[in-house]
């Protein structure tokens, strides 16, 4: 399930549960096409996503990248332990801006 | 216009290992080779939705033919394995069938009409009358988009980043860029390669791979040291 809200214009996506190969395809379509009708300023609340995968890494990169490209801004916040070393790991947490949380991660995108 | 099919990432890979006059393989070791092809495999099925991994292990989550030989005896293997292995052990494992994977490779790349055999060496169709833009485009495009990767600060697709993770591994880098670009892009290589974790399992299983042999050179040139 994911929970999709804007705060001040800023979009905010917060997948539940896992984001692997199963979860990702509709993750990515969902925020593509959010950034396809306009979103440039897009955050990932993964404060309730337990379990992250190398798709859901691909998903990641994929928006970042699109974000990138349309001088969007991006944000991911509330990463457990285990996400927060598969960011570390792959070298993520270079190209992404990663916050504590939801507040933080707004207040990131909306003063960059 | 009907968009043409991606080359798989052991077709790209050998194209950027050939030497464009002489048909020659750059010389990559044996082992590295075997390692590269394999990596190339798993993270083709990887983007492809066959497969999926973390940091401990690999899963298959679809284990339906992709419909390219190279690509489906790797992925029925995978499938109908007992166990549960990391990303990096089946780099390894499926390295046994590389030899195999890279004939089959080399002649699909035949069969599209990218490649022709000449003297035993497997030459670009440059000049044919054939397909001489299409095969001019292949290899440019590969190139190409390493290059944008690389010299620029653009986050890379996913297919690029495996791309680059394979060059790396079979210091293709040496032939594409200039010494000079090459300096300047290593910082930029080192990031990019982490992003895929089946390339990370490649480049691993292939530097432990190296470290072997150079230690099992060195006991055998100094015996008793």
């Amino acid at each position: 399930m994911i929970e999709s809200t804007k705060i001040g214009g800023v979009v905010v996506w917060a997948p539940k549960g896992r984001i692997d190969a199963a979860a990702a395809p509709n993750l990515e379509q969902e925020m593509m096409s959010s950034i396809g009708k306009g979103a440039e300023d897009v955050v990932l609340d993964l404060s309730r996503t337990r379990y992250m995968s190398s798709a859901g890494l691909r998903v990641v990169l994929v928006v970042a990248r699109d974000l990138q490209a349309k001088d969007g801004r991006f944000a991911v916040c509330g990463l457990n332990d285990e996400v927060k070393e598969l960011f570390e790991v792959s070298g993520f947490s270079l190209i992404v801006n990663i916050v504590a949380d939801r507040d933080a991660a707004v207040a990131a995108v909306q003063g960059d | 216009m009907s968009q043409k099919p991606h080359l798989t990432f052991v077709e790209e890979i050998l194209l950027l290992l050939l030497d464009d006059d002489t048909g020659a393989m750059k010389r990559v070791a044996p082992n590295v080779m075997e390692l590269l092809i394999a990596g190339a495999i798993l993270m083709d099925l990887a983007l492809r939705g066959r497969l999926d991994c973390d940091l401990q292990k690999m899963v298959v989550v679809d284990a339906a033919p992709v419909g390219e030989e190279i690509l489906d005896g790797p992925l029925a293997e995978i499938a109908g394995a007992e166990d549960e292995a990391d990303p990096r052990t089946w780099v390894v494992r499926l390295s046994a069938r590389s030899k195999e994977i890279q004939e089959a490779a080399l002649k699909r790349l035949v069969e599209r009409g990218i490649l022709r055999v000449e003297d035993r060496s497997f030459l670009w169709v440059f000049g044919s009358r054939r397909y001489p833009m299409i095969d001019d485009r292949e290899e440019r495009e590969v190139k190409l988009r390493i290059l944008d990767v690389l010299l620029s600060d653009r986050i890379p697709a996913p297919r690029d980043v495996a791309l680059i993770c394979l060059a790396d591994a079979s210091n293709a880098f040496q032939v594409i860029l200039s010494a000079q670009e090459l300096r300047h892009a290593a910082a930029r290589i080192e990031v990019v390669r982490g992003f895929d974790l089946i390339g990370q399992a490649m480049g691993r299983a292939i530097r432990k791979s190296v470290q072997d042999i150079a230690a099992a050179t060195a006991t055998a040139h100094h015996p008793f040291y």
